[in-house]
């Protein structure tokens, strides 16, 4: 943050000399509302948390720890247990990360230490695509496309293959669906790979050249430098950049409600079609009211509160890890 | 003629062992597969959007209303409401959130200095831009819908505030880059702190500012979930953004493909490659900006 | 001036040694003052910049030899070339002859990463990794394939000794290579650089971001060092120059009015005595009792 260390000149000359008077009303004026405009960040963010709470507090109050985190979801008996859809976050998030991470950092490693300088725009114009792509036109083509395609060629035959075997059977056997958790989370993971590679990009980029040289110097191959000085140095950084790309996934909402199944259930079966928080506040707010509507603003939430602490988390641990290694 | 001192053998400089060589042929073979594996998933879908959805664009498409259920064939009414509700709605977010987040980045760059409150906005605008975008649908809901009922103004809100922390931290990386020899030349002539970053700092960093606008727009423009809890989706064109519901291609399209009819499904390709169309219209437009007008990069 | 002493034997064609032969270049004897590298018309190009025009010398083994010069005098650049670190730059070309003990260094089957084991490089600013100070010292012989604990151990003990680390880190191994000062950071990476084993270690103002007394310290190891390596050192400070080599190369910057270009050339280069006492080109003259008053 640049901080103009030099003084107001109109402030400094003070009230001795007769050129010049208090400061000007446009100069305050202008200062206030940039103020302002910072503040209204955080009166947003407390906003947001103060008014879906309060919307939500009916379905708080009655239906209590228990209740909240309960597997019955039935709207027609009043019983709005969310644990299916906090299952369904967390699942479609894990598988999310799993996949992405290893190719993002693949791909900003291969950016930052492969490519010539030359040709990685080009190529980073071309992960920025997939970002640039809505929310919403992944999750048709997930539907629409994606879904029956992987369930016939791909889950029937995993999930025949596995069938009985203790652990790779209930993770990867029948039921199988097209519109699952696996696939939102295929879908997420690739809606999440433009951020964790640009993130890990800037990290990994930061790495002093002398450390490299040095490594180069003592006869490295290129593989081994990365892991000798590049990797020490960023690993913290990356650690960051994964937590927000999970913070991503887990509020990303209209991918994951057209191609995750909408249907409310705890299992272990990845195939299965479930549910999640994002995805079943989308699908059935419109009908909603009183108790139901409130639990639907109550997991928004618990989604709310969710993300902020990945957030907080992400910086914190980035923060904390880069100052021990500095030797501090 | 060398000097060969004849009693050592001569260095034996050739490639070091077999398997050095082969883990780091393996690993730059791992990162172009990587590689390979985004782009995969982005050729399909475009492949895909763009041969469905072609044959539903046409002129009447893309301007003529209402937005019929089901209907074949596709070239009954058309997505001509959701085109204007798109924006309609993306417009005055953009008008809302836009300059409001360059005076926050303003703010936290040129009058924030060191100070608690300047690095806690920064952070907190940071944290702001990880808020899911349904979350901020619920929010214009409960503290506007609630009251006002359904409008474009309220999905303007809403798209308003996810815009509002991406342009604060774009504009602020922007800004920072102006050199402060810049800002002591203005102030040496005289000029308030306003007039200083009215004049000159702004203007400087005025490329990058834009095309970081332009992107921000693109990403609102494809958001769905904030405008399904504020626009109340209807089919026919409303021009009048501040009452009565409204509805917007991104929302169009969620439906849609919900519907198990074809003529649905179609009308959703359409819109799809128009809304992809519109942000990649909007994404070149910031590419070129920040190719010609940015005088400050990294 | 100083000429290698031309030995006219034939040029022999050697049989190519076995791998165990070429276990450690330490097998080599020593002989002081025998050449090692033969540098024959060199020229270095960074893409259209010509930074350093046609250089020739020899450097001879178990000796220190100093290249001193003004900025932008291709000093660096030269030294660059003895390790192919100018490889690392895009656009880099190398014109000319340079050999290293017989064989040229960019030869056609030449492997940079085999010569950077066994032409080591010492940094101006301390670059320790980001590990402790154990894993800094074992990470050359880790890369090639040393995986003894024990072993390890000892080329630890061995190299932090060479570079007179040994006793101030002995007990502290374990904690971060980034929390010694700026002396012992230094003398880490010269643990580090000869715990491969190299012939030869380049040393790029190695003192220069250090205070007088870690400066001395680095001195002394030098002295220490050359009975067993050959030390090739770019410094600007001359009476570090007087202190510590045997050989001194004076380079400078050549510029061209007419096509407005510069580049390094090797002016003169002799015995450091001989170049600081009685300098035979007028510009060696200059340089060095311009600073030496």
């Amino acid at each position: 943050m640049s901080s103009v260390t030099q003084a107001d000149p109109a402030k400094q000359a003070g009230s001795a000399s007769p050129l010049t008077r208090r400061r000007p009303l446009g100069d305050r004026g202008f200062q206030i509302l940039a103020l302002a405009s910072g503040l209204l960040v955080l009166v947003i963010l407390v906003l947001i948390a103060v008014s879906t709470t309060q919307q939500s507090t009916d379905w708080f109050s009655k239906a209590g720890v228990k209740g909240i985190f309960s597997t019955d979801w039935d709207p027609a008996t009043n019983h709005f247990g969310a644990m299916a859809f906090v299952y369904g976050t967390v699942i479609t998030s894990v598988i999310a990360i799993i996949i992405a991470v290893p190719v993002s950092v693949a791909v900003a490693l291969l950016l930052t230490e492969v490519v010539p300088r030359r040709w990685a725009r080009p190529i980073v114009y071309l992960i920025d695509l997939l970002a640039v792509v809505p929310s919403v036109v992944w999750g048709l083509w997930g539907i629409l496309v994606f879904a029956p395609w992987i369930q016939s060629s791909v889950y029937s035959h995993i999930a025949s293959a596995v069938n009985g075997i203790p652990l790779l059977g209930s993770l990867f056997g029948p039921p199988v669906s097209g519109a699952s958790f696996f696939t939102a989370g295929i879908i997420l993971a690739v809606m999440i790979t433009p951020i964790v590679t640009s993130l890990s990009r800037e990290v990994i980029a930061t790495v002093p050249v002398i450390d490299k040289e040095g490594a180069y110097a003592l006869g490295a191959t290129r593989w081994e430098m990365i892991r000798g000085a590049v990797w020490p140095h960023s690993q913290n950084g990356v650690v960051g950049a994964v937590l927000l790309g999970l913070g991503r996934a887990m509020g990303e909402t209209i991918a994951a409600a057209l191609v995750i199944g909408s249907s409310a259930t705890v299992t272990s079966r990845l195939f299965a079609t479930g549910y999640s928080m994002p995805a079943v506040i989308a699908n059935q707010f419109p009908e909603a009211a009183g108790e139901w509507r409130a639990a639907l603003i109550g997991m928004g939430v618990l989604l709310f509160a969710l993300t902020i602490i990945v957030n907080l988390a992400a910086r914190g641990i980035v923060e904390r890890s880069t100052r021990r290694m500095r030797g501090a | 003629m060398m000097a060969v001192a004849t009693e050592q053998p001569a260095a034996d400089l050739r490639e070091p062992a077999g398997w050095r060589r082969t883990k780091n042929r393996v690993a730059t073979v791992l990162m172009w597969v990587a590689f390979v594996c985004t782009l995969v998933p982005l050729g399909f879908v475009l492949v895909t959007v763009i041969a469905k959805g072609a044959s539903a664009i046409s002129w009447q498409f893309l301007t003529k209303g209402p937005i019929p259920p089901n209907v074949l064939p596709v070239t009954i009414g058309g997505m001509g409401p959701a085109v204007v509700g798109t924006l309609e709605i993306t417009g005055f977010a953009a008008l809302i959130a836009i300059p409001l987040g360059v005076l926050g980045a303003v703010y936290i760059n040129e009058y924030g200095g060191n100070r608690a409150l300047a690095r806690l906005i920064g952070f907190m605008a940071d944290v702001m831009t990880g808020v899911p975008s349904i979350v901020m649908g619920l929010f214009i809901f409960t503290i506007w819908v609630l009251h006002f009922g359904y409008s474009g103004l309220a999905g303007s809100f809403a798209l308003g505030c996810l815009m509002l922390p991406v342009v604060i931290r774009s504009s602020y990386e922007m800004l920072r880059l102006v050199p402060d020899s810049l800002r002591e030349a203005s102030y040496a002539v005289g000029a308030t702190k306003a007039r200083v970053t009215v004049t000159v700092v702004l203007p400087a960093a005025i490329g990058g500012i834009v095309s970081g606008a332009l992107l921000a727009i693109a990403r609102a423009a494809g958001e769905t979930a904030p405008l399904l809890f504020t626009i109340l989706v209807v089919e026919s064109t409303n021009t009048n953004l501040f009452s009565g519901p409204n509805t917007a291609l991104a929302t169009q399209i969620f439906i849609n493909a919900q519907q198990p009819f074809t003529g649905a499904q179609q009308r959703a390709w359409g819109a799809a490659l128009t809304l992809i169309a519109i942000a990649f219209i909007l994404m070149l437009a910031a590419r070129i900006v920040t190719a010609r007008f940015t005088r400050y990069t990294r | 001036m100083e000429q290698s002493e031309q030995n006219v034997a034939a040029k022999t064609e050697l049989p190519k040694p076995t791998a165990l032969e070429q276990a450690a270049p330490q097998d080599v004897s020593g002989t002081p003052g025998r050449p090692i590298f033969d540098v024959r018309n060199v020229s270095v190009w960074y893409s259209a910049f010509k930074a350093v025009t046609d250089v020739s010398m020899t450097i001879h083994e178990n000796e220190i030899t100093a290249f001193i010069g003004s900025s932008g005098s291709g000093k660096t650049t030269v030294l660059r070339a003895f390790n192919r670190m100018n490889d690392l730059v895009p656009g880099a070309r190398v014109e000319g002859e340079m050999h290293y003990r017989g064989t040229p260094l960019y030869g056609k089957d030449v492997s940079p990463i085999a010569v950077r084991r066994r032409i080591g490089m010492v940094f101006q600013k301390p670059n320790p990794f980001p590990k402790s100070i154990y894993d800094n010292v074992a990470y050359g012989p880790r890369i090639n394939g040393e995986r003894n604990r024990r072993k390890l151990d000892e080329i630890v003990e061995r190299s932090l000794r060479r570079a007179a680390l040994w006793d101030e880190v002995k007990n502290r191994l374990k904690s971060s290579g980034l929390a010694l000062s700026g002396g012992q950071a230094q003398r880490l990476c010269i643990a580090r650089t000869i715990a491969v084993e190299p012939d030869v270690v380049l040393m790029d103002e190695p003192a220069s971001a250090l205070d007088p007394i870690a400066t001395g310290a680095i001195e002394d190891l030098m002295r220490e060092l050359k009975k067993q390596y050959t030390i090739i050192i770019v410094t600007h400070n001359m009476q570090q120059a007087t202190r510590v080599s045997d050989r001194t190369a004076f380079f400078s910057v050549l510029t061209d009015s007419k096509n407005d270009t510069r580049t390094g050339v090797l002016i003169e280069y002799g015995s450091t005595r001989q170049i600081f006492e009685d300098p035979q080109d007028s510009r060696t003259q200059a340089y060095v009792t311009g600073r030496m008053g």
